[in-house]
């Protein structure tokens, strides 16, 4: 029992690792969008 | 002996076995002292002075109730059937409290959305990979307290739920043993929030693992970018889908803090004040006096108490190595002037725990300015703590 204990808690780790750098992905992607808008919003004014 | 009678709480020390008077002093004495150190400001005063009334309250308040046997006013969390719990919501003054607040988790949730409104994610979402990358080394007590709590002899379910405390996030350990390890919530829940509390004073001692020369390196806190609000609304609402998603077993928390994030980001200022202000308060309040109030004899007398006490610390302090080495790790990585220290900030005590960077850092040197830094890896440890939190809730049964 106490291996697959060590087994889970390295799994967590991997899984947690996965989706954490996903979240970071998606951070990173919504500041993208976010900023492309407000640059060509600011582009559109400057017309 | 009848003018003793008058006076119960005294009467019924004469009454029980002299362990269990003993434990009942040690209990009144421990809830003099967290008042006296609250008071002090030595621990957090919004729930250690209402743990400690609720622990002298309960402890001091034994009296012999109906059918000769000893009880109190404030709660019974072992009323099981119907017809107990109506009688004990007409009698115990907190049980209502703790009926529909404590056993299905929302309390923990609504202190989540009090914390959503309130949590400033700016430099999370100008620093994402920096920030997740040292919230996933901070959550080393996290992983390896499970496996180690299993081999001193607890429970998979038990193991996961004291290993929570290594996340250091109060609502999340409450919620996690609730759903995990709901006879041992009470001294698990209480061990994290005094651990938690204490933080503040303790790790500064670890930090002093990294030597000086790193603790005082000087970040510049004008390269960090500016955030939209359009952008950390969306961060809000498109997290709470995706985490809802892979974690049902924790979408109430998930929900509850990206609700109270998504008000704040939004702007609806109405929602904000009552979210941070009441609900918040408010809930702390009744979490610090209900958790005082189950602070019985029983708890104290259960072996497994010290274990949990070992055990809660031990989770802390590799969480906030495991910082410190992330914090090490991306120091050697970064091109930017980096100072490790940001990497203790990452044990998601909000904002706790990014305080004592920065308080460390300006020790080491007085032009060091970090906070800012150690504010994004601190929100992101809230979130890798969510999404331990998800995984030990929907995969400890697989420990067979």
């Amino acid at each position: 029992m106490l291996v697959k204990a060590w087994e889970f808690a390295l799994i967590t780790f991997g899984i947690t690792w996965v989706v954490a750098f996903l979240v970071a992905g998606i951070i990173k992607a919504i500041a993208t969008v976010v900023q492309k808008e407000r640059k060509s919003a600011t582009a559109d004014n400057t017309k | 002996m009848f003018i003793l009678e008058l006076f119960q709480g005294i009467y019924t020390f004469f009454l029980v076995e002299p362990a269990v008077a003993g434990a009942r002093l040690f209990l009144i004495a421990l809830g003099f002292l967290l008042i006296y150190l609250s008071y002090k400001q030595i621990l957090e005063p919004l729930l250690m002075i209402p743990m400690g009334m609720g622990m002298l309250g309960v402890n001091g308040g034994l009296m012999v109730m109906e059918a000769g046997n000893l009880g109190t006013l404030f709660v019974n969390p072992l009323a099981s059937n119907t017809e107990q719990l109506m009688y004990f919501l007409q009698v115990d003054f907190l049980q209502p409290i703790y009926t529909f607040t404590f056993s299905n988790g929302l309390i923990a949730c609504l202190i989540f959305m009090g914390i959503g409104a309130i949590t400033e994610i700016d430099y999370l979402l100008a620093k994402p990979f920096m920030s997740i990358f040292l919230a996933v080394f901070a959550e080393l007590g996290t992983i390896l307290t499970l496996p180690i709590a299993m081999a001193v002899g607890l429970t998979p379910r038990e193991a996961a739920a004291i290993a929570l405390v290594g996340g250091a996030d109060g609502p999340m350990v409450l919620f996690g043993s609730l759903m995990m390890a709901k006879d041992l919530f009470v001294p698990i829940t209480v061990v994290a929030y005094m651990y938690l509390s204490i933080c503040y004073a303790g790790y500064p001692f670890l930090t002093k693992i990294i030597p000086k020369r790193l603790r005082g390196i000087e970040m510049d806190w004008r390269a960090i970018p500016r955030v939209s609000k359009g952008a950390k609304f969306a961060f809000a609402v498109i997290m709470a889908g995706l985490l809802c998603l892979l974690f049902p077993v924790a979408a109430p928390l998930f929900t509850s803090f990206f609700v109270g994030l998504a008000v704040k980001e939004a702007g609806v200022t109405r929602y904000v004040e009552f979210l941070s202000g009441p609900l918040l308060y408010g809930s702390t309040f009744f979490l610090g006096l209900t958790l005082g109030a189950l602070l019985g004899v029983d708890i104290i007398l259960n072996p497994k108490v010290l274990l949990l006490l070992g055990l809660g610390m031990l989770a802390l302090i590799l969480s906030g190595i495991g910082g410190l080495i992330g914090g090490l790790i991306y120091y050697k990585i970064s091109k930017d002037p980096f100072n490790p220290l940001v990497g203790i900030a990452a044990v998601s005590c909000v904002p706790t725990t990014a305080k004592v960077a920065q308080k460390c850092a300006f020790k080491a040197n007085r032009k060091a300015m970090i906070l800012g830094f150690a504010m994004g890896p601190c929100v992101a440890g809230v979130i890798t703590t969510a999404i331990i939190t998800g995984i030990y809730i929907s995969g400890i049964g697989f420990i067979k």
